[in-house]
Order: structure tokens, then sequence, then C-alpha cells
């Protein structure tokens, strides 16, 4: 018998090494146990109308007491119902009713807020009902999810919205969190209302109600599922979740959510600046449009861009920084390139949020101090960084030049801001800012070193590079601004949290479009570990944060709201700010007004195919 | 019954181990890991909600509490929840694992296959051109970073900038054309970078085999190549072979995150990892050389350069008995004096071109990190003056950045960087595997060199990666986090090798002398034992810099790199962010001076290592 060759060796046990490594992937191919159907692909079977949509980071959880981003928020608006939700189409942002029937009705103190839920409102088919079926949604529903947020076994993330404005709701807490005793300020009146009693006015309260946090879930299904039910929604929203895992999360219509057919006019619509998008088709017809959803969650931009443009993957994207010089043909006015407008749709807006670096008046090197004299110096050095900041060049740099540089904490997305402000504070000045440091007798020598925290990445390692390199164009010695890189963001926020940093850059998203939203981030008691990351502490800002707080939007509150945008910058407590702007691209058979922020969640029911697109 | 006392034996044997690893690995990733509270709070949080979320951590629990949990979440299986989303964590793996299997075993089959066949057609050509061709290659591909690898396959192959044929990302597989589409990148550049490593130890390992007797005797008899290859040589190298493979897998999988594919969520990483069971102590990382049991019971090694790094994905390791029994029954295959061993070896590299071309580079390279160190040039690496992304010019040479620094003057500056870590890595994992090797080999048998070669085992049971990640968050923002990592790892190869060549030399006339005019115990270790590894020490040396400047690229790009500076792993990372923009420059010159550096120093180091091998190095 022959022997066996080399050629042989090739033909022979090749193969079976293939065939191994077959065997292997078909194990791979096999869903596993807890994912309980397969993923969309763009190869869908016929008829069905598919959505896919695209956020550059991934929710760790879905559900509602913990959807503390902008990525669970999403995710969470589109598996279960909240009380009031954002118009569609409006900009500004405006609010509207979800699933409760109207507007509350509040009473003349501004203290007692009556809701009323729209009736026949069901949760989605789940083995946690009886019988599997989904029950009618009621106002003791709404009662018990906002209780989640103050028992600590759920491991709540949103109760700083309502802590202390709520009657007896913190008292609840505090004697142990049982669901069965009353809330006196929390009460479902009866099946369909509820009655919220507030300890002082809350403006905002209404806000806070259209968040992923205020979001109703049935009490069955968190004592069925426990811890799991982060992973197991169980809702009465537009869609029910099949399928979810770190890349992507995959919903179906729910074939029993509510029939409310769309009127354009009372969700916004501007046919001036929206009817290229094609919004007009689903006027008189009632959301959601697709099939079926899916949200891939891509961090990487390359990832996401190149998905993209591929046309069979994600139909839609916040453009990524780095793509905004190829995609447009002018900054200003913002305008694609005819490639790009021929192939997608492009809508751009301004964030409501801002980047902006706080000084921490905690250490005594650059903040409060028990010296006077040095106290006044340190008040000159933070000047002097101020001035010496380039806001252009990072604009330039990390946001294509298209961010909106502006002057204090009130971001241009809320109807408080103020164009006409001084742009001394954002104006880069380096002889000023020398001249500065050397009439308080700041030099080389002497200026206090500093330790810069971020979390350990490419981007914060460039924006911790690009400001020790303006620093040092001021005179600031390159070795005297340090890096301390964290390996996460939670470390990162433990030292904030802690006051262990000296300056922290970083980002505020709005919760909700009002500028208290950001004027809090300065207020006194709000200090370490609160989001009053500065530690600063002004006497006349917060009596008028406190006197502001319980007034309804009208001019003398938006006097007030300046007069402490003000107040910051006079005592140079931050290097502020800048709000980016974002653009969407969508595919042309999407029909869709897309939002990031605000709309955020809500859009998707809204978003429809156009025929021929998106089935298989 | 004597298997089952055996077994037995063994398993109690690998109590301390597994005891070992557990604590390292909870010290590490669980107690000093990262901190989730503050991921877990909402905005404004009291100093009472931060302790309740504490306590439902179990953060407030004790030490030995913790780690009794702990032990008993391995021992049991059942990992609990993850601390994000809730899910079991066993569930997740589940999920994980196959798709993890599945994008990875068709690289690793192929990469040994494909790593098989060239070192095949190598070792029959032996010093022939297509030898030296496939060998050329092998270094080159050696030299590339796994990182410029991947960006380079996804930008070619998955990217508007190229090809644009296969998907990005996910794993929609429904079909046998679903997974092909998926797989395909990642394969390419496993075996890509794969191959390299598999064709030079395998042609190693074959072309040991080729000088035995009965090849020559098959040879003269006019037996056909493909015979003599596959049933003469083949299959007689068939146990390191498969030794090597075996012992690669457990090292395939972390490589998968490269690729970042789905069904494991990132914020549960860590409870994954500091969960990952022990491994026996065979498992660790690669290893230099091999040791192959011949038919006639003696063994032989086999030389096999390598260096640790992702790119490595394979692994031979020593069994315990070949490490306690380490003494050679062929002595005189080594020579006995340090003195001809060093001028034949100068003799001998001075003759290997490709050598002296790789220390003159090399040396290049130190001038240049010379200049650095002096301040004669690479000065202005931080400052932000030039436009953003000025191309090529006479004022900058190589380009600006995102940010308008000078990428010319931030590669040179690095090359300072490279040789910090790199001698620092090389010198400090050298001195310390040098002495524990020492000692352990020298009081072979006794505690001492049990307590050592338990530390190496413990240290090899934990994936390098991992571990240096682990050692990144213990010591957080500390500057010498990744070189105390690196060296904590690197030590246990020259220590093993050390300890070998110590066992033998310990049995040698002049150590019995020493002994017998009663000179102490530490001068002989230290004036008469060490001095005589000296060989093996300035090759692990040049192997351990390699890869120390290999790793760092990773590491840098991973965020767990340098602190303070530059480096060209951080300039790689920065890159990302500006091929998309289609500005290639960072990318570019960071990746020539890495591959100049590190292809120079192979060379050197290959040549080095041929010029000491004590069994070359005794031949007339």
């Amino acid at each position: 018998m022959p022997k066996p060759s080399l050629p042989t060796f090739v033909t022979d046990i090749l193969p079976l090494w293939l065939v191994a490594s077959a065997l292997v992937l078909l194990a791979g191919c096999t869903p596993a146990e807890g994912e309980r159907e397969p993923a969309a692909t763009p190869t869908e079977p016929s008829g069905l109308k598919v959505y896919r949509h695209s956020l550059d980071g991934a929710p760790s959880t879905i559900d509602p007491v913990q959807s503390s981003n902008i990525y669970a928020n999403t995710v969470v608006l589109n598996a279960y119902d909240t009380l009031y939700r954002f118009k569609y189409l409006a900009r500004p942002y405006e609010i509207t009713n979800n699933l409760a029937a109207a507007m509350p009705e509040i009473s003349d103190d501004g203290l007692v807020y009556r809701i009323r839920i729209k009736p026949g409102v069901h949760f989605i088919d789940d083995p946690a009902f009886e019988d599997g079926v989904g029950r009618e949604v009621t106002a003791a529903d709404f009662v018990y999810s906002l209780k989640r947020h103050f028992d600590s076994s759920q491991r709540p993330r949103g109760a700083w919205l309502w802590q202390g404005r709520i009657v007896g709701l913190d008292e609840w807490k505090e004697a142990g969190s049982d669901y069965d005793r009353e809330v006196a300020g929390l009460r479902a009146e009866d099946r369909y209302t509820i009655e919220v009693r507030l300890t002082k006015p809350y403006p905002q309260f209404v806000y806070t109600l259209a968040q992923g946090y205020a979001a109703i879930v049935p009490r069955e299904a968190v004592e069925k599922y426990g811890r799991e039910f982060g992973s197991h929604p169980v809702g009465s929203g537009p869609f029910r979740v099949i399928a979810y895992d770190s890349s992507r999360i995959v919903y179906e219509r729910n074939e029993k959510f509510r029939q409310e057919p769309v009127d354009l006019a009372a969700e916004g619509y501007d046919p001036a600046t929206q009817a290229y998008t094609g919004v007009e088709a689903i006027a008189g017809r009632s959301p959601p449009f697709v099939d079926r959803l899916q949200i891939d969650f891509i961090t990487e931009n390359a990832a996401r861009w190149n998905s993209f443009t591929k046309g069979n993957e994600i139909q839609y994207l916040v453009v990524p920084n780095e793509q905004v010089d190829r995609i447009l043909a002018s900054k200003d006015p913002i305008t694609p390139t005819p490639d790009i407008a021929e192939r997608y749709h492009m809508h751009h807006g301004v964030e409501a949020g801002f980047v902006f670096m706080s000084f921490n008046m905690d250490f005594p090197e650059i903040g409060y101090n028990d010296d006077p004299v040095r106290e006044r110096r340190n008040h000159a050095l933070r000047c002097a960084m101020i001035r010496g900041f380039d806001w252009y060049r990072r604009n330039e740099s990390f946001y294509f030049g298209l961010g909106q540089v502006f002057p204090g904490i009130i971001p241009p997305a809320v109807p408080e801001y103020d164009p006409e402000l001084s742009r001394e504070s954002v104006t880069l000045d380096i002889e000023g800012a020398r001249r500065l440091l050397a009439d308080n007798g700041w030099d080389g020598d002497n200026l206090p070193e500093i330790v810069y925290g971020a979390q350990a990445g490419v981007s914060q390692r460039l924006l911790y590079e690009q400001f020790r390199g303006f620093m040092k164009k001021i005179g600031y010695p390159r070795e005297k601004i340090v890096l301390k890189q964290y390996a996460t963001f939670g470390d990162f926020i433990k030292d904030v949290s802690q006051s262990r940093l000296p300056i922290v850059f970083k980002g505020w998203g709005l919760d909700y479009p009002d500028a208290e939203n950001t004027l809090q981030l300065f207020y006194g008691p709000n200090g370490s570990p609160g989001s009053n990351d500065a530690n600063w502490s002004n006497p006349e800002y917060d009596r008028l944060y406190e006197e502001s707080a319980v007034m309804l939007p009208s001019p003398e509150r938006t006097r007030i709201y300046r007069r402490m945008n003000q107040l910051v910058i006079d005592d140079c407590v931050a290097i502020t700010g800048l709000s980016r702007t974002r653009v969407y691209l969508w595919h042309k058979d999407v029909i869709a007004m897309p939002d990031r922020q605000i709309v955020g969640g809500f859009f998707i029911r809204f978003v429809d195919i156009a025929d021929g697109g998106g089935e298989g | 019954m004597e298997i089952l006392q055996y077994a037995l034996r063994k398993l109690v044997g690998g109590i301390p181990l597994i005891l070992g690893v557990t604590f390292v690995s909870f010290l590490l990733m669980v107690y000093f890991g990262p901190d989730q509270t503050y991921e877990l709070l909402g905005k404004n949080p009291t100093e009472e909600q931060i302790a309740e979320v504490r306590s439902e951590l179990g953060y407030d629990r004790p030490f030995m509490v913790r780690y009794g949990e702990y032990l008993k979440e391995l021992i049991t299986l059942d990992f609990g929840l993850s601390d994000s989303t809730g899910e079991p964590v066993s569930e997740m793996l589940g999920r994980s694992i196959p798709i993890s299997l599945a994008l990875i075993a068709p690289g690793f089959i192929l990469g040994n296959v494909f790593g098989i066949l060239l070192a095949l057609i190598a070792a029959y050509h032996r010093s022939g051109w297509i030898d030296k061709a496939i060998m050329g290659f092998s270094v080159i591909g050696m030299s590339i970073s796994f990182l410029i690898v991947i960006i380079g396959f996804q930008l070619l192959l998955s990217s508007s900038y190229g090809l644009n044929l296969f998907p990005v990302r996910g794993w929609n597989v429904e079909s046998l054309h679903d997974y092909v589409m998926y797989v395909t990148v990642p394969t390419l550049a496993t075996v890509f970078v794969a191959l390299g490593y598999n064709t030079r130890f395998y042609r190693a390992v074959l072309v040991e085999e080729m000088t035995r007797d009965h090849v020559r005797t098959a040879r003269a008899f006019g037996i056909p190549p493909g015979k003599l290859l596959y049933k003469h040589i083949l299959k007689n190298s068939a146990i390191p072979i498969i030794t090597r493979i075996m012992f690669s897998i457990p090292l395939v999988v972390p490589d998968r995150e490269l690729f970042r594919h789905p069904g494991r969520r990132q914020g549960d990483l860590r409870r994954h990892h500091h969960r990952r069971p022990a491994r026996p102590e065979s498992g660790g990382r690669p290893h230099r050389r091999a040791v192959r049991d011949h038919p006639a019971g003696d063994r032989h090694h086999v030389p096999c350069r390598r260096s640790p790094g992702v790119a490595e994905m394979s692994a031979i390791p020593e069994t315990s008995d070949q490490l306690r029994g380490g003494v050679d029954p062929n002595p005189s295959a080594h020579p006995e004096r340090g003195e001809s061993i060093w001028s034949k070896a100068i003799y001998k590299f001075r003759r290997d071109r490709a050598g002296m071309i790789g220390l003159a580079v090399v040396l290049g390279y130190f001038l240049m990190a010379l200049g650095v160190w002096l301040g004669i040039w690479g000065m202005h690496w931080s400052d932000v003056e030039g436009p953003k992304w000025a191309p090529m010019s006479a004022e900058y040479w190589f380009g600006t950045n995102i940010i308008g620094q000078d990428i010319f003057q931030r590669a040179v500056y690095s090359t300072k960087t490279a040789f910090e870590i790199g001698l620092i890595v090389a010198v400090l994992s050298t001195v310390i595997g040098a002495l524990l090797g020492a000692l352990a080999g020298f009081f072979n048998g006794s505690w001492i060199d049990e307590i050592i070669l338990w530390m190496k085992g413990v240290l090899d049971s934990i994936p390098f990666y991992l571990f240096v990640a682990a050692v990144a968050f213990a010591l957080e923002g500390n500057p010498w986090s990744m070189h105390v990592a690196m060296v904590s790892v690197f030590w246990t190869t020259t220590g093993r090798l050390v300890r070998g060549e110590v066992i033998k030399l310990r049995n040698f006339e002049f150590v019995e002398a020493s002994r017998a005019i009663g000179v102490p115990q530490t001068t002989i270790i230290f004036r008469h034992i060490i001095p005589n590894t000296f060989h093996i020490l300035l090759v692990q040396a040049t192997i351990v810099f390699v890869a120390a400047i290999k790793s760092e690229v990773i590491l840098s790009f991973l965020g767990l790199g340098v602190q303070d500076g530059v480096s060209w792993g951080l300039m790689i990372s920065e890159s990302t962010l500006e091929v998309l923009a289609g500005y290639f420059n960072n990318f570019l010159w960071a990746s020539v001076f890495l591959f100049g550096l590190v292809m120079a120093f192979n060379m050197f180091s290959d040549a080095l290592q041929d010029a000491l091998d004590p069994k070359k190095v005794a031949e007339p």
C-alpha cells in the first residue's frame, strides 16, 4: 500500500482540520440559551419593514431605574411608556402627553399635580403575568415605578430627580421601602389617576416624567425576574425586545401599542425646513411604522461609518468628527457635498449640552485659600488659564470647527441663552494671560503642579496634550501639568466625586431643556460628591439658585439665570464652554427626522421606511 | 490503583498553584480592580447612597470574606449575576464563548497548517534561497505589530478606503456564507501574524529532525521528497508540534477582543476575567525553547526564538518532570569554559551579515535615543504649534497630527521611550530571572526551588495581557505599572532557562571543587555559576527587549501603557482617529519606526543566538 506523500497530507489531513474547525463554528452559529430569537439581518423575510438605528455606545442595562445615560434612555423609551414625551418635530423642544391623557392639572400653588392616564393600554404578553397575557397599565404602576428609585435594592440611579421633592417619599425609603405602604405625596387616586404632592414648587417636574427613569414597569415582572429584569424588559412601549446583547438590541413592533394617528401640526412640523425628510407620509397613521427595529451599539467611529456606508447595514448615524471634512462642502452654512446629498438625508443641530473644565476650589493651590492674598493670586491664575485656553483650536481639532463656543454655562440649546453676552471669557489672549500671571507674582517656578485626570483613551489623551500645549504658551511648564489616567470612567468619577482632582474636564448632557439643569452644576450644596465638581460656593449664586428653582419660566427667571451665569464667569471657576454640533445622516429610504438627545428615543416610533426600502 | 494515587498526588500538588493563581487574580482584578460604585450612582449622590451601593456590591466586607466567596464561585462555577446587567454571568459566558471559538478557530488552524507547510518547504531547502526567503518573511511578519496588522486589514478589506468587501462588525450568522464573511478578516490577520512565529518554530523542529541518521539513510536510499518529509520527518516531529498546538489553545481566545465581536458586554469583562479558572502550570505563555522526547529517550533543546506578545499564540511548556530532571545526559555538547564560548561567538557573530546589519541599525536607533536623552533633538514633541494635519513639508518632515504636534519630533522622541522601556524591562527581568533561576537551580529540590517554581507557575498561568491590565488597574495612574507588569511576567522564562543551566553547572567539577575547599554558597552562585549563564542571559535580554517594545504598543493602544511622554504605540493609537479622515502620517511613521527597530533587533538577536548556541559554538 503506498504511503502518503506530502500532497496527500495536504489533501487528506488539511480537510480533517477544516472539518474540525467547521464543527467549532457550527457551535458558534447556534443561538445560545438566553438569546430568545436570532437577530435581524440585512436579509429579512420579505415584506417586513426593518429600521437599523445606531448608537455610539452601549447601555449596560435596560431597566428604567438604571437608565442613566443616553444609550440606556434611548433603548428604554422604545420598550416602555412614559407619561410625557417630547414632540417629534418641534424645535425648540416641546413636551406633550404620552401615556398621560393630557398635560397635568397643577394646583395654583404649584404643589399638587393630578395626571390622568389613558385607559386600555396593556403591557406586552409575558410569563410574569397571569396566563402570560399582559394586563392593563394603571396609575398604581406609575407609583410603583417611581418608588423603585427609593429602594436601594433596585440599584436605582434616578432618585436625584425627585429627592426631597415629593411629600413622604424620602421617609418611605428610610422606613425600609415597603411597597405596600402608601406615600402621602405619590398616590394612585383611582385606576387611572395619579396624584403627586410636592414639597415645594418644581417647575421641571413634568420634564422628569419624560425620562427613561420615569418609565412604567409592572411589579409582577420586576419581582419575577429580580436582577435579571435589566435584560428582560416588560413594558407597554411601541416595541418589544426580542434580543439584546452588548452589540445590539432587536425589537419587534408591539402589536398592542395604542392606536394614535399622527397629527403633524401638533408634533411641531415645519414644512419649510422639514419637508425634505418626507415625514408628511406618516400623517394620520398610527406609529410604530416599522415591523422590526434594530439598534446597533458601535463604539468605534470607523466601524460605525463603514457600516453606514455599506448600504445594507445601519441606516442612520451621528457623523463621527473625523468624517465631517469629507462629507461637507461648506461648514458655514453646513452643506453636504453633492455626493452625500444625493445618497443620504442630512440634518444638523447644536447639542443640548456642553463641554467645559472646572477648577476645583477645594484645592488651596488654585482655589480657596486661608491666606486672602494667595486666594486673590489664585483667582488671577484661574483667569489667566481661561484667557490662555484656545477655544478656536479646540473646536477645530476635536469638533471640526462646527461646535458653538459660548461664554458661561447657559448653552445655546436652552431658551435662556444670551447671544449678546460678552465673549471675553472665551477669547484667546495669550499676552493678557502672561501679564496677569506676572502681575500676580506667578512664574514658571512657583506655578502649582496640576493633575489632569482622564479616563484612558486616545481622545482624552489628546485633549490633555492640547490643554498642556495651550498652557505652555502662557508660561506654564510642561512638566507641571500631569496626566493621571483612569482605567474606567467609574474610577475617574470616583476621584471627581471625592474632590481629588484640581481640574475636571467633562461634558454635560441636559436632562431637560431648562438652564436650571446646568446652573445646578455650580450650586454650593451640590458640591462633591454631587455634580458641582468645582466645589464653588458663592452665597449670592446659591440664593439666586434657590429663588429661581421654584419659578416658572418668565423674563424675571431668565434675568436671574443670566445673573448667575455672570457670577460664574467673574469668579473664573470654569473654562467654558462649547456645545457640539451634531450632524446626522440617514439613508434616503428612511422617513425620519432624527434627534439624539432630548427627543432621543421617542423619535424612533415615528420612523417609516419608504416603499421598496428595508424590505427583503 | 497506582494511577489513582498518582492522580490524587497530582491533584493535591496542584492546590498551592491554584490558590496562588486565584489569590493573585482576586487581589489584582477584584480587590484592587475597578470600583463600580460611581458607575452605578446617579447624579448628585449623597454619602448615604454611596454607602448603599458599596454595600450592595459587597465592597464593605472584609478581605478574607470576599476572597472566600470568590473561591466559592470558582468551585461551584456559579458566578452569580453581572453587576451591570443583572444577567447570570454563566449565561453570558455560554453565549460568548462559542462565538469566540468560531471566530478564532479558523485563523488558529490555518496559521498552524500553513506554518507547518512552509516550514516543511524551508526545512527541505535548508540554507537555500527558498529557505532564506521564507525565513526572511517570517522575521518581517514577526516584526510587524499585531495592532498594525489589524488596522491595516480592516482598512484594506472592510473600509471604503479599500475593497470594502467584508462586514466591519457584528455577528449575525445564519449561513455558511455569513460565517465566511464575518470570519475572513480576523482569520487573515491572525494567520498573517501567526505565520512568522509558527514557521520559524516548526522549521527549527523539522531541521533538527532532518539531521538524524535515519533521515540521512532514507535520503541515501533515494526516498522521494514528499514521502521523506511526511513519513520520516513530519511524523517524527509530531510530539513538539502537537504539544505546541495544544498549549497554544488557551492563549488564542483573548485575541478576539481586538476584533470587537459581540456576545459579551464590555462592562462585564471584569467579572469574566477575574473569574477565569486556573490553568495548570504548564499552560503559560510562550516559551522560547521546545523540549522534545526523542524515541531514543534523550532530550534535545530545540532553539526557537520567540518573544511574548499578542501575536504569539503558542506555547511549548516544560513539564515539571522535565524541569526537575533537567540534567543534560550529554554535557559534552556544552562548552566548559566561558572564554571559548565568547571568543568563538564574537567570531561567528561578525561573520553573520544580517546580524551585523541588525546591530548597526539598532545602534543607529540608540544614537537617536541618546540625542533625545541629551536634549539635542526631539524636544518639541509636545508643542501644539503646528496646524492640524499639516502635510509633509520642509517645516514638518512627517507632517503634524490632529492637534498640530510635529510627527517627526514625536517619532524621534518615541525612540527614547522605546529604549527606556526595552532596557528597563530587559535588564530587570534578566537580573531577577538570573537570580531566582540560579537560586532555584542551585537549591534544586529544596523548598527555595519549590517556592520559585510556584511563583513562576502562578505568573505563567494568568494570560499576559490580562495580568498587565490587572496590574495597571491595581496601580492606577502609576507611570511604572506597565514596567512592573512586564517584569513580573518576563523574568519567568529567563528564570527557567537559567535554572536548567545551573542544575547542570552545579554538578561540574569546578563547582564541586569550590565546595570542597569551603567557598561560601553565595560566592559559588554569584562568582562561579551566574557568570557561566551569561550567554543565556544575553540572548534572553534581547528577546525581552523586543517583547517589551511590542507589548508597549498594544498596551498603549489599550490605554494601559505609557503615562507621560509619547511612544509609537500612543502614536498608532492616536492615528486610529486620523486614518478615518484620510490622514495616514502618524500611523505610517510610527509603524515604520517601530518596524525598523523590531526587525533590526530580531536580526541582531537571531545572530546572537546562533553565535551563542553552545552546540553550534562547540562545533569546530
